[in-house]
């Protein structure tokens, strides 16, 4: 098997060799037999990677610790669903899933161009199969998933108990796709520059893989920010981590193309910035990959110090210096056909979020880069954590929210101004309602940015949502329809349009969650003792009893808290600390289930009001004497008996439980981030949804017909 | 009198006494190790306090905090005091002098290019089409 997905994975590479040579020549001779040859070599490159991940996959479910990467990564006590996400925990599985995808997503995105960019087509083939070439040859001489390990241990060391989550089999495709699917509206990018195709076409063509992109890689960092408030033990969801802000940067950009190619369609307006916006995100979505698995920056989702570093460094500043150079070389090309008249105007407005986003990932940027600019200039790395990004991205933020509400509603060019006050009145209205209600709360002025953020968030929700109410009572004026059916039909007629709205609506909600429980949480660490309760954000809680078991994976020990508010029962929580045991054996053949890694399950009660959650730091030193003299007494014992032994400890803590350390947590409004999240995809998926797509799928038999005739049998 | 203020000064002296006997808790906490470990750095983990979780360094930095807190001790004075025990490198945020000035002035410095860039650019376009207008008519 391993000889076979080798060879799989080296043909891959010669494939992908190939196919950016016959590109080229197709692209310098025009002649579609190179075409059709470069095309196929992209095909075949899928095919052969689909191939080796399907090869790896199984190994990892099969707990084939004869492939190294299994036997490092996976164990027979890890469950098979575990397992199965095992592939690309590892840097080796992780670079196969990555080359697989952008694979996939450039076969989709070829096939859909070619006729209608025939002279573009072959320079994107050859820039995403120039990318592919790198990904497949990092795999083949840097890490190559399928080394053998001869002879195979009988055991493997495990799945970081941290990626033992449900969010794991999702978030890294997710995240994976998204910068997969970012490389090709860059590679069309390159390919319109160096054809000199640079009109609208090539924006036709990338604009959903653009909004795909972008949507999964907002649904990735939204499940990973779920996966964090949800199981993590540090109470937050978004930490400004270097490999958080390395999805979000490609995400800042793809949002601002997204915007950009609006104005390049309709007005002809920033045609070079459009192009630059691609590249951008495109060279964001390579630094991102880079930043996980480089080593070079300290976080807490990095695979660690790898010896990739070098050859992503060179291929990343290769990309760019070439990129770069050829925008130079196209300047002519590139000159705008229009010109902004009036930065009072929906174009004006949207060319300056534009700025404002790019501004923001910029921010973000060197943000992230500074501690290695520090070391590099002053000897000593300095560190930039979220107070530093807190200062810039907030008031960027509440600028980006609201120009975006006051820019849906403003006219192409100029409106005059009495026509101006009449749109943004009744928005503006609401902004201010929301904004004087709020801060006659008590303690809501406490904190300004999150006020202003709930004013901007209304405005844009009620601007947005007052477009698509003004649409519809028009289209029922007209043709006396019901408002569901009506509210279909105006959809229907423009869904990029209104599909838009909805992701305004959707990231306005989203940043209410995100104003309401930074700035307005209730943090307290509490010391008790069963029996013993304190008060947090306007709750009791109490702490009942302790809870304790033993499984398979790993002892946990926790505790039972009884929530009341104002003598009601609110909840009951049961936070958790889980230990895993300690694959060292010298370290005490019953010490070791207690000091290997610990992770906390959190107790956690939602609700669109307030969260309440809770997390556990449980005192096992009093029981320390007892390991320590188990260790002796049980050092050759059968592993029944030191099972028992540890269960005997766990009974032992669940019986007599010292103080215990809790961390409790009122956090109000959430949940609104993630429904907020999930309204924003909807309507990411309404924009993207291509028209006639139900009829397209209702023909599709009767053009399979001519192929299915072939099978049918003769008749005499 | 002389019993009177023999009596005051038996008052008072039991009034100071009372006083300096007092828990060092009865002040009221200015703030907590949850409220501080957001801006301060885990100096060996090289990630902010409140996501090193498990690390024993960070453990020490906690128990400072908490320490300090408890002692009435603001935020401010907290984290002067973590600058003194492990250097600048454990705030999360870089000083605003030397090169770390450089992380406030620059990103600054960028908006208002980018945001300057984009009126000029359309200022002085206005003023070209308004100049080719005028040219055109005379």
């Amino acid at each position: 098997m391993l000889t076979f997905a080798r060879a799989c994975l080296t043909l891959a590479l010669l494939t992908a060799g190939w196919g950016v040579y016959a590109s080229m020549r197709a692209a310098r001779s025009r002649e579609e037999r190179w075409a059709a040859s470069g095309r196929r070599a992209l095909y075949a490159v899928a095919a052969l990677l689909v191939t080796d991940f399907a090869l790896l996959e199984s190994a990892f479910v099969r707990s084939d610790f004869s492939v190294a990467v299994v036997a490092r990564h996976a164990s027979t006590t890890t469950p098979p669903f575990y397992r199965a996400t095992a592939i690309w925990s590892s840097q080796e599985g992780s670079l196969l899933l990555w080359a697989m995808l952008l694979a996939l997503w450039s076969t989709l995105a070829v096939r859909l161009a070619a006729r209608r960019l025939p002279r573009a087509t072959p320079w994107a083939t050859a820039t995403l199969l120039s990318v592919a070439l790198f990904f497949v040859a990092l795999s083949v001489f840097w890490a190559n998933p399928f080394q053998l390990l001869d002879p195979a241990p009988p055991e493997g060391a495990g799945l970081e108990p941290l990626l033992r989550h449900p969010a794991m089999m999702f978030h890294p495709p997710l995240l994976y796709s998204g910068y997969t699917m970012s490389i090709v509206p860059f590679a069309f990018a390159v390919g319109a520059l160096i054809a000199r195709q640079v009109d609208v076409r090539w924006t036709h063509v990338v604009r959903r893989f653009a909004l795909g992109g972008w949507m999964l890689l907002g649904l990735g960092m939204l499940l990973g920010s779920r996966w964090s408030w949800t199981e993590l033990g540090w109470g937050g969801y978004w930490a400004w981590d270097p490999v958080e802000n390395a999805a979000l940067m490609p995400w800042l950009t793809a949002t601002a193309f997204v915007h950009s190619t609006i104005l390049f369609q309709r007005r002809g307006l920033l045609k070079a910035w459009t192009v630059g916006l691609a590249i951008a995100t495109g060279v964001l979505a390579l630094l991102g990959t880079f930043l996980v698995r480089s080593g070079l920056l300290t976080s807490i989702h990095a695979f660690g110090a790898s010896t990739l570093g070098a050859p992503f460094v060179a291929f990343i500043a290769l990309v760019l210096v070439a990129s770069t150079l050829l925008m130079l070389a196209r300047t002519g090309d590139l000159a705008p056909e229009h010109r902004l008249r009036s930065l009072w105007s929906r174009e004006g407005l949207l060319v300056a979020n534009n700025v404002l986003l790019v501004g923001l990932c910029l921010v973000v940027l060197w943000g992230t880069f500074f501690p290695v600019i520090s070391e590099a200039v002053t000897g000593s790395k300095a560190s930039v954590g979220p107070p530093w990004f807190e200062r810039y991205t907030v008031p960027l933020a509440i600028a980006v929210v609201a120009v975006s509400g006051l820019a849906s509603l403003m006219a192409w060019q100029s409106g005059t101004r009495h026509g101006t006050w009449r749109t943004i009145f009744v928005p503006l209205l609401a902004a201010l309602a929301v904004t004087t209600a709020l801060a006659a709360l008590p303690g809501v002025t406490s904190s300004p940015p999150s006020l202003a953020l709930f004013g901007a968030a209304a405005f844009v929700i009620v601007a947005s949502t007052g477009q698509l109410v003004r649409a519809v009572r028009t289209r029922r004026l007209a043709t006396r329809e019901r408002t569901p059916l009506a509210l279909t039909r105006v959809i229907q007629r423009n869904r990029r349009r209104y599909g838009g709205y909805l992701v305004h609506v959707g990231v306005a909600v989203l940043l209410i969650g995100v104003a309401a429980s930074s700035g307005f949480e209730r943090v307290r660490d509490v010391r008790l003792g069963m029996g013993q309760h304190a008060r947090v954000g306007g709750y009791e809680i109490s702490y009942r009893r302790a809870t304790g078991t033993l499984s398979r994976e790993k002892v946990a020990l926790g505790a039972v808290l009884d929530v009341t508010r104002q003598g009601h029962h609110v909840t009951t929580l049961q936070p958790t600390r889980g230990y895993y045991p300690n694959l060292d054996v010298s370290a005490g053949p019953i010490s070791r289930f207690f000091n290997g890694e610990s992770t906390s399950a959190i107790g956690l009660r939602p609700s669109l009001g307030s969260d309440l959650w809770a997390a556990i730091q449980p005192d096992i030193h009093p029981l320390q004497p007892l390991m320590s003299d188990a260790d002796k007494r049980f050092l050759v014992a059968s592993p029944n008996v030191q099972a028992l032994v540890v269960a005997g400890l766990v009974a032992r803590y669940e019986d007599k439980p010292p103080p215990a350390v809790f961390r409790v947590i009122v956090a109000p409004l959430v949940e609104w981030i993630w429904l907020g999240g999930i309204v924003a995809i909807a309507g990411g998926v309404i924009a993207i949804w291509p028209s006639g797509l139900a009829a397209l799928l209702l023909r599709l038999p009767a053009r399979l017909r001519p192929y299915l005739r072939r099978f049918r049998p003769a008749t005499s | 009198m002389t019993r009177t203020w023999h009596f005051v000064a038996l008052v008072v002296a039991l009034g100071v006494m009372l006083a300096a006997a007092a828990p060092a808790s009865a002040c009221r906490p200015r703030t907590s190790v949850a409220n501080v470990e957001d801006e301060v750095m885990c100096l060996v983990c090289g990630v902010p306090l409140s996501l090193a979780t498990d690390s024993p360094q960070a453990g020490r930095e906690r128990a400072l905090i908490a320490r300090l807190a408890a002692a009435c001790w603001t935020k401010q004075r907290i984290k002067s005091e973590l600058v003194a025990e492990y250097g600048t490198a454990v705030l999360a945020a870089p000083p605003g002098n030397g090169f770390g000035a450089s992380t406030w002035l620059v990103p600054l410095g960028g908006l208002a290019a980018l945001g300057a860039g984009l009126v000029t650019a359309t200022g002085a376009r206005r003023r070209r089409e308004s100049l080719e207008q005028r040219r055109s008519t005379a």
